[in-house]
């Protein structure tokens, strides 16, 4: 169990960008996160006798969004300012533990 | 005993003249559809769906905004189509462009202002250019003025027209003659003073200054129940101007 507390973290922290990226690719690889999507659909219409073109709204399909490159860059920053405190957080509690053995060390 | 023989005969060539001229066919442009002398047509979404759909291609993003209600009329007579005239009009706060935060700048002070100029407003006063592609439709260059952010320009807009005179098909969806004029034109947004927030060059980054425009509006003799009446009350009072301040 702790090995796999240990690697949580980090596989979390790459793997939120990584699933990201994968949902921008996934809805349409828009610039922007956005709920509406506009697209020209073809539309016959019998009444004048051809091909209408009309734009229609498309509704994202990712929690009703398309997962835009803003939330992928937003999600890659969060992530590696996450990753980057995580190192600090560790280095700094490996050098204090390192601290107080060497302390303990001296003393006996 | 000259002069009354001379009007006589002058009376008899005008007579004759006037009568060629009845009898002349009409234009090479007139529309073959049993339906002549003009008519006004009303923008109507029973007969298809108007829309006005806009693009901005620019160097960071591309979007798309649709308005889906257009208002306003036309009068038209299928054999004189140069004869056309009329008024189309969009409200600014109709745009949808997908991100509801860039519909609130687009309708902000920076952008259309849509507080101060609730419309866009394409006036029409003429048709050229007119070549008759179909027995009811024709391609055709709408003359007249685009007005937009409060500036008025005049526009030259190539569309084209189908006209359907009333029969059992038609008014299965209205009552009375419809027409669909399709156009496709370019609006320079500097040319109307819409220039994004000052000092933040949006032009050309995040907004294209050439926003490609296409129209679909359909129209019927018959006036729909609800039609989008042009906007008069959403224009600002004007304030007051304050008095001037008294001299000691």
């Amino acid at each position: 169990m702790p090995r796999v507390r240990n690697h949580l973290w980090p596989a979390l922290l790459l793997g939120l960008p990584l699933l990201t990226a994968a949902l921008w690719a996934g809805s349409g690889a828009e610039r922007l996160t956005k709920p509406v999507r506009y697209v020209e659909r073809q539309v016959r219409d019998e009444l004048f006798g051809d091909v209408q073109s009309e734009t229609q709204p498309v509704r994202g399909p990712v929690l009703g969004y398309f997962v835009g490159l803003d939330a992928v860059a937003g999600m890659t920053f969060g992530c590696a300012a996450a990753a980057a405190f995580t190192w600090f957080w560790q280095r700094r509690a490996g050098r204090r533990t390192a601290r107080a053995a060497t302390r303990e060390g001296t003393d006996t | 005993m000259i002069l009354p023989r001379m009007l006589s005969a002058t009376g008899a060539f005008v007579a004759a003249a006037l009568a060629v001229a009845q009898d002349q066919p009409a234009p090479r442009t007139a529309l073959d559809v049993g339906a002549p002398g003009p008519k006004t047509f009303y923008a109507d979404d029973r007969v298809g769906n108007n829309q006005v759909t806009f693009l901005s291609e620019s160097t960071i993003e591309d979007f798309t905004g649709v308005c889906n209600r257009v208002g306003g009329e036309c009068q038209l007579d299928p054999k004189h189509l140069e004869a056309l005239q009329g008024r189309f009009f969009v409200r600014v706060e109709d745009l949808r462009t997908g991100i509801e935060l860039r519909d609130q700048h687009l309708r902000s002070p920076d952008w259309m202002d849509a507080a101060k100029h609730p419309e866009i407003v394409i006036a029409v006063s003429g048709a050229t250019d007119v070549k008759k592609d179909a027995p009811d439709g024709a391609a055709l260059t709408l003359l007249g003025r685009c007005s937009l952010h409060g500036v008025s320009k005049e526009v030259r807009i190539p569309c084209t027209l189908k006209y359907l005179p009333q029969s059992p098909e038609t008014q299965r969806r209205v009552k009375g003659d419809l027409i669909r004029l399709r156009a496709n034109w370019t609006v320079k947004l500097s040319d109307y003073g819409v220039t994004g927030p000052k000092e933040a060059d949006i032009i050309g980054l995040k907004v294209s200054n050439d926003i490609q425009v296409k129209v679909s509006i359909f129209g019927s003799t018959e006036k729909p129940p609800e039609a989008l009446k042009p906007d008069t009350e959403s224009k600002p009072a004007e304030t007051p101007r304050p008095p001037p301040p008294r001299r000691p």
